[in-house]
């Protein structure tokens, strides 16, 4: 996958999970998106986990607090 | 529901003829449960116990234990019982945040509790049936001191695991 094709993944996933563009449109964040609380954090890491076939350590979630951060780790875990 | 700072005590839960620790019984492969657990309480995000046992009033329940706090948790809560699954009302205790996802998505159902045979091969199992912990094993003010934990399982279902009795 390409870099633009994960971005796009990653910002579809949070699209489909949070109901509406997440805020701010260039790195999306938990700090900015009243939605993204822990119970949707375990939804976006199931829909990421599912999409891209793999499994993410808890260090990893408890890093998940962006967009950016995201495709930080899907990087990490040779993805895109 | 969890963690208790005053120790072991009387049970605000209903007697069930608690199970006892039987020694190892590992789930079978694929499964979460060990052999001998079972179904304990739905549990159900509500404003307050008065609200929810209010609301349940209709359907025929009523209280069957002492309400509880748990302040590692930030939740009171109450087991109810009628005319189907028992029920355990929680709701938000002071500061406590830890229901709130759930009442601001209008999905009050909060969890399944299962008693279980084993509990550390039940959490494991947990685990590796793709679960996620979402909070750490604790003892719990509503099971006097037996520890419980939960995960939220990839279809999307939170369960709650309850330590069987001592033997």
């Amino acid at each position: 996958m390409s870099d633009d094709g994960l971005e796009a993944a990653v910002r579809e996933i949070l699209e489909t999970a949070l109901g509406t563009p997440p805020e701010p449109p260039e790195n999306p964040s938990r700090a900015h998106t009243e939605r993204w609380d822990s119970l949707m954090q375990l939804e976006i890491v199931f829909m990421l986990e599912e999409r891209f076939d793999l499994r993410f350590s808890e260090q990893e979630i408890a890093g998940l607090d962006s967009f950016n951060d995201i495709v930080s780790v899907l990087r990490s875990k040779h993805v895109g | 529901m969890s963690a208790d700072s005053a120790g072991p005590g009387p049970s605000p839960a209903p007697d069930t003829s608690s199970l006892q620790a039987p020694g190892t019984s590992s789930p079978p492969p694929g499964l979460i449960l060990p052999a001998g657990s079972r179904f304990h309480h739905l549990g159900f995000a509500c404003r307050s116990l008065e609200e929810g046992q209010a609301g349940l009033r209709a359907l025929g329940y009523a209280a069957a234990g002492a309400p509880f706090t748990d302040t590692d948790q930030g939740v009171s809560g109450v087991f109810v019982e009628g005319p189907g699954p028992r029920v355990e009302l929680l709701a938000p205790l002071g500061e406590g945040r830890v229901l709130e996802p759930w009442l601001r998505g209008g999905s009050r159902l909060y969890h399944l509790a299962y008693e279980v045979t084993d509990f550390e091969a039940a959490l494991a199992a947990a685990a590796a049936a793709g679960g996620r912990q979402t909070s750490a094993p604790a003892p719990a003010a509503a099971f006097a001191g037996r520890r419980i934990a939960f995960f939220m399982l990839p279809v999307r279902l939170l369960i709650e695991l309850i330590e069987p009795g001592a033997a």
